[in-house]
């Protein structure tokens, strides 16, 4: 194949003069496509490539003035559309979107699940320490949620973990472990363990719920204990609810009416883990003609009772339930409170309510609650 | 150095290579000394020295591409873009252009990348039924979670900024200014479409919980998880949801408890004043609403009082029960309301307060009286215990 010279300027081809032997370069037999260049296979056959593609919408800088001088800034700057451009970050089909940042134990694992978001920084990220939960949202130092923990939120803090099929749970910066209940709350908290749904937990530390359903712990401070209601000034407020439409004698639960059968610490109010402790009560309790919204009635309870160990439930002092105001019509109504040990360790109390014949009447009751001792 | 030209091929295919400098005059090409590696280009430095480089990953400034695939990333492949080039620690940052905003997928007006976003939106949500469901409003964020959405707010429907959700399911904002959701499922901030100050709401958690405004009504107000839920368009109110019961047929909120905040300020012994949210004349929104059909609170708190220079102060403990029926009814005690003072200076003996039945406004109202020439802070904390319809 010839090669032809255009002499009309003048100009020299160079080889290196260190090459040192045989050095053949077979070009390509057809003319390539613009912006194309030489590619080489490594054996000196040249063909036309595209060399690495320009990043369209995009510029890039290493920002190493000041304030970004002790710590640089790489940043991706929207360019070349419009006067206003937004950027997105796609993750194909049920990918997630993490940022591993050199975790503490072998660089970052990336959760499962889908369409999570794991901002978790700096983390443990061993396997099973990772954002799997569907549709959750980790960040924070070791942030976690596992695969049964669904539409998670752990903002914040340090090891707000989601255990054990906490679905819809927030965590929200502290250091939380929340466990099995779902729609559970921990703001702020220290090593704080909720296993109830619904139940909330802020600004406390070393404090575990109760396990009662729909519960606020406010503040507390449970000291070296950790578990389910542990520790010393553990508190709780909540709710009980229940509906009569007759005189038979209904238990208030967290999620209306319950049998005696069902009364344990998920269902109604106490639960105290197996040592000696102490609960104090304040009860607030009214019923109300759903239907007519002509009748109502209000009491106050309190006590407080303690446990000598496994099984054993004693008032302490003599509990009272006070009628503060009420209908007429609702003379016949009456609430009591039943110190109850359901088994498996944990001791409780329940409002009994007991209705007007005929006459169709909605519970609710909230108790200000003390724990002082527990394990 | 000789330069070899191969002739071996002078059939069919024989072609032509022109070398052909630049019109301006002389010019030079320094080929490399050897081969390159397979996928190398030739590439020159600008003045007429060639090497062999690696072109065809992408590379930018201060960062580093990769496509992760090796295991734990042989299933699901992660892409992924480091810092690099820089300082020891480094940072990221990913800017927008102008008003534009930071998302997660992209727009595309189906359910799959949703509607566009509003402007400096920050929307990071990557699952939805419906095109909707983005963070519409100006300055608005979604993190993540399934089928969020904040809608598009103008000044005509209550204000135009922000809004939060961060995470659960189905949570919707679509009234108001500097709202947030925390997580759950089917809670929603939801106003009135006329023209107000409406928000500074948020919702923690729960499900089908609902802050629901009325002109000014809900704002500041919270909803700490629970199960269907209302603020019930009282201003500054707590509100610590319980598991909701009959909810299919009474409607939102029929059991819940609520911390109510109230304050004033007296000045002489003349003016009985109300104690509301914002300290404004007593309304429909800021004071304690029985709102809803049948309704019936349980109410208990303590009311402070004292001169703001110090002097004399007075407390009060409240209990009542009170009830009303039908949208339109009368609100009434049950029995008579407990007011005592247990704790207060003898200089504060005339100061009187009364809790007072306001069936036009539907309403508890804590009214107050204070002492001639004399500036007092009334400040009270009153719980309610509610079920309604």
């Amino acid at each position: 194949m010839p090669i032809q010279f255009d002499n009309s300027n003048t100009g020299t081809i160079t080889l290196a003069t260190s090459a040192t032997s045989d050095y053949p370069l077979v070009f390509p037999s057809a003319d390539g496509t613009n912006a194309q260049g030489f590619v080489n296979d490594g054996n000196g056959n040249l063909s036309f490539g595209t060399p690495g593609a320009a990043l369209v919408g995009w510029t890039s800088a290493l920002n190493t003035a000041a304030p970004n001088a002790t710590i640089n800034v790489s940043s991706l700057t929207a360019s070349g559309g419009t006067t206003n451009q937004s950027i997105a970050i796609v993750a194909t089909n049920f990918g997630r979107f993490y940022l591993p940042n050199g975790g503490l134990l072998g660089g970052g694992n990336p959760g499962t699940g889908i369409k999570n978001w794991d901002f978790a920084g700096y983390s443990m990220r061993t396997a099973s320490n990772t954002t799997r939960g569907n549709y959750s949202v980790s960040a924070g130092y070791s942030a976690s949620s596992d695969t049964a923990c669904a539409y998670t939120v752990g903002v914040g803090g340090v090891f707000n973990q989601f255990n054990s099929g906490a679905q819809y749970g927030v965590a929200i910066n502290g250091i939380n472990l929340p466990r099995t209940g779902s729609y559970g709350v921990h703001v702020n908290a220290d090593l704080s363990d909720n296993s109830a749904q619904y139940s909330c937990i802020f600004n406390s530390k070393g404090t575990g719920d109760s396990g009662t359903l729909h519960t606020y712990h406010f503040g507390t401070w449970g000291g070296t204990g950790y578990g389910i209601n542990s520790g010393f000034g553990s508190g709780m407020h909540g709710c009980v609810l229940g509906q009569t439409t007759n005189a038979t004698p209904q238990i208030l639960g967290t999620s209306g009416n319950v049998a005696l059968a069902s009364v344990d610490r998920t269902t109604c109010w106490g639960a105290i883990v197996n040592t000696t402790a102490v609960v104090t009560y304040f009860v607030y309790i009214m019923c109300y003609d759903y239907v007519n919204g002509d009748k109502a009635k209000m009491w106050q309870a309190e006590g407080a009772f303690g446990t000598a160990g496994v099984g054993v439930i004693t008032a302490i002092g003599t509990p009272t339930v006070t009628n503060l105001f009420g209908d007429s019509a609702l003379s016949s109504a009456s609430v009591s409170v039943t110190l109850y040990d359901p088994g498996g360790g944990f001791q409780v109390y329940y409002i009994t309510a007991t209705g007007v014949a005929s006459t169709d009447l909605r519970w609710i009751a909230w108790t200000t609650q003390t724990n002082s001792g527990g394990a | 150095m000789p330069i070899q030209f191969d002739n071996s091929d002078t059939g069919t295919n024989a072609g032509n290579v022109t070398l052909k400098p630049n019109a301006s005059g002389n010019w030079s090409w320094t080929l490399p000394a050897a081969d390159g590696t397979s996928g190398q280009f030739l590439t020159t430095n600008g003045s007429g020295s060639y090497t062999w480089t690696t072109t065809s990953s992408l590379t930018l400034t201060g960062f580093t591409f990769a496509r992760n695939t090796a295991s734990p990333n042989n299933v699901v492949n992660v892409s992924s873009v480091f810092a690099s080039g820089g300082t020891t620690n480094q940072m990221i940052a990913l800017v927008p252009k102008g008003n534009g905003g930071l998302l997660g997928q992209i727009p595309d007006g189906t359910a799959t990348g949703g509607n566009a976003r509003g402007n400096y939106t920050i929307d990071f949500q990557l699952g939805r039924t419906s095109a909707d469901q983005v963070a519409s409003n100006c300055g608005s964020m979604i993190l993540g979670g399934y089928a969020n959405k904040i809608d598009y707010i103008t000044a005509s429907s209550g204000y135009n900024a922000g809004g939060i959700i961060v995470g659960g399911q189905s949570n919707q904002i679509s009234k108001g200014s500097w709202n947030a959701i925390v997580g759950g499922l089917n809670n929603s901030i939801d106003g009135p479409a006329t023209t107000g100050l409406y928000g500074y709401n948020i919702i923690i958690n729960g499900q089908g919980n609902q802050v629901t405004g009325n002109g000014f009504g809900s704002s500041f107000a919270t909803i700490v998880n629970g199960k269907w839920s209302s603020t019930r368009s009282q201003q500054g109110v707590i509100v610590f949801g319980s598991n909701g019961f009959d909810l299919g047929t009474k409607g939102i909120g029929p059991a819940q408890v609520v911390v109510h905040k109230l304050w004033n300020t007296t000045i002489d012994a003349a003016t009985t004043k109300v104690l509301t949210f914002d300290s404004g004349a007593a309304s429909s929104i800021n004071t304690i609403q029985l709102n809803g059909t049948n309704t019936c609170y349980a109410f208990w708190g303590y009311i402070t009082s004292g001169i703001i220079s110090a002097g004399n102060s007075k407390v009060w403990k409240v209990v009542g029960l009170v009830r009303k029926a039908g949208t339109s009814g009368t609100v009434t005690f049950v029995g008579t309301p407990t007011v005592t003072g247990p704790f207060a200076d003898a200089g504060a003996a005339s100061w009187t307060l009364s809790v007072v039945a306001n069936t036009s406004n539907k309403s508890v109202d804590i009214s107050v009286t204070g002492q001639a020439a004399t500036t007092i802070q009334w400040y009270a904390v009153i719980n309610t215990m509610e079920i309604a319809t």
